[in-house]
């Protein structure tokens, strides 16, 4: 259920963000919602969660939009691991903890797709991509985290109880 | 399960080490997708059609209601221009009008030896549209009563009252006007008047009992008067009738000059008027 659910979420993250957010533009930059989606519910749900979930919607995007099968598999999840771990002191109810992860975890997950790009032998254009689209996608997706957090927690407090109630029912 | 635990590090690596392949593999110029991208790219394209064309379309309201202020602004430009097109419009066929006029007086002038005022006219009579014109030139120009006004194509009329700065003219069609004339094809004196009747026209009076005149007849000023200067066109005969009393008949004039469009007249400078 729980993972269906997620699964779910995952995809229509990915189709927002290649479809109605592509025509949203923020000084040139797109926001990233799959980034968005891994990193709350890492801060949420704990860090294997996060990894998990993170690698799924990551392989997702990869399979869809992607060339490199599994390198933002990689990344994500080692985003959503992050942050669960991170936040696991940190107060999670104001929206400064998800604000700031948003951003840092966007850049992070880019870069480390970048890297991994870079590794595997593709030419990156480090300067153009580090500070026009990374920079900027890191804070428009974080004022979009600001704008969907609250409605967030409440969808993924849905999501633990139904699962919770079909897991007994069985 | 436990022993799959036990193993869990043994896994990570499989799990890696197969995710490198993975990324390593799919890194290189691949001649096609795997059946897993196009399979879930075929799945995910009507949803991202539809969810394009959902965009595009919301889009393209937003980009209307833009569109709309900087199309305001546009039209508040544009109809300033036009405003200010029309005005220069107004403003050359004024232009174009004056140089009619100057070109007709050019010619006027250099075919009399009086002196002559250009003047402008400025006002009507508000009850009498066609009874008296009042100019831009006064005393203070030289304008005295009873000097003659003219326009480039014909008599105007008298002046009738001096202020400093402004003249009176009687129109020659007002019936109390009257003008010396002489018929320019037979050169026969006739009297030249307004016509009560017939607001308008001239009323023409032979002054000698064998005059004949004819219509298309062309009527000048005979000069005998000294107020006018001599030759000054009036007006073409465009009707003959029997008349009452001794006289042999009374023609209709009608007058070169347009008074309802009168604009630029010349006053004739005499230095013999009082």
């Amino acid at each position: 259920m729980k993972i269906t659910a997620m699964a779910l979420l995952c995809l229509l993250a990915l189709l927002l963000q290649t479809t109605v957010f592509s025509a949203l533009p923020l000084r040139g930059s797109y926001p990233d919602l799959v980034t968005v989606l891994v990193v709350n519910l890492g801060i949420l749900n704990g860090s294997y969660e996060g990894a998990g979930l993170g690698f799924v919607a990551g392989l997702l995007a990869d399979l869809l939009v992607g060339r490199f099968i599994g390198i933002n598999g990689v990344a994500l999840g080692l985003v959503g691991f992050i942050s669960g771990a991170a936040a696991k002191r940190l107060y999670r109810d104001n929206y400064v903890v998800p604000f700031f992860f948003t951003i840092v975890g966007t850049w992070v997950g880019r870069v480390l797709v970048l890297l991994g790009m870079a590794l595997f032998g593709e030419t990156v254009q480090w300067n153009l991509h580090l500070v026009r689209y990374i920079g900027l996608s890191g804070l428009y997706s974080a004022l979009i985290t600001v704008l969907i957090y609250r409605r967030f927690v409440k969808l993924n407090e849905r999501i633990i109880y139904w699962d919770e109630l079909v897991r007994r029912t069985g | 399960m436990q022993q799959l635990w036990r193993w869990r590090k043994l896994w990570i690596v499989v799990a890696v080490v197969l995710l490198v392949a993975l990324i390593y593999n799919t890194s290189q110029p691949r001649e096609r997708l795997s059946f897993v991208e196009r399979g879930l790219r075929d799945l995910m394209s009507p949803l991202q059609f539809g969810l394009t064309r959902i965009t595009q379309a919301v889009g393209g309201v937003f980009d209307a209601l833009r569109d709309i202020r900087s199309l305001r602004q546009r039209n508040a430009h544009l109809e300033s221009r036009v405003v200010e097109l029309q005005t220069e419009v107004y403003r050359l066929s004024e232009l174009q009008r004056e140089n009619a006029f100057l070109r007709e007086a050019l010619e006027f002038k250099n075919s009399t030896t009086h002196e002559l005022l250009a003047a402008e006219v400025i006002g009507r009579n508000p009850m009498d549209w066609l009874s008296t014109v009042t100019i831009n030139k006064g005393a203070n120009h030289g304008v005295k009563k009873g000097m003659a006004v003219v326009a480039g194509n014909g008599v105007v009329g008298i002046v009738e009252e001096v202020t400093r700065f402004t003249s009176t003219v009687l129109l020659a069609i007002d019936p109390r006007s009257a003008i010396g004339g002489m018929v320019l094809e037979s050169g026969d004196p006739v009297l030249v008047e307004g016509d009560a009747d017939n607001p308008g026209f001239f009323i023409l009076t032979p002054l000698d009992r064998d005059t004949v005149v004819n219509p298309g007849d062309v009527i000048l000023t005979s000069g005998l008067s000294r107020l006018f200067p001599k030759r000054v066109p009036i007006g073409e005969v465009v009707g003959v009738e029997p008349a009452n009393y001794n006289l042999s008949f009374v023609a209709t004039v009608k007058p070169f000059v347009d008074f309802t469009h009168l604009t630029y007249v010349f006053v004739v400078l005499q230095d013999d008027i009082m």
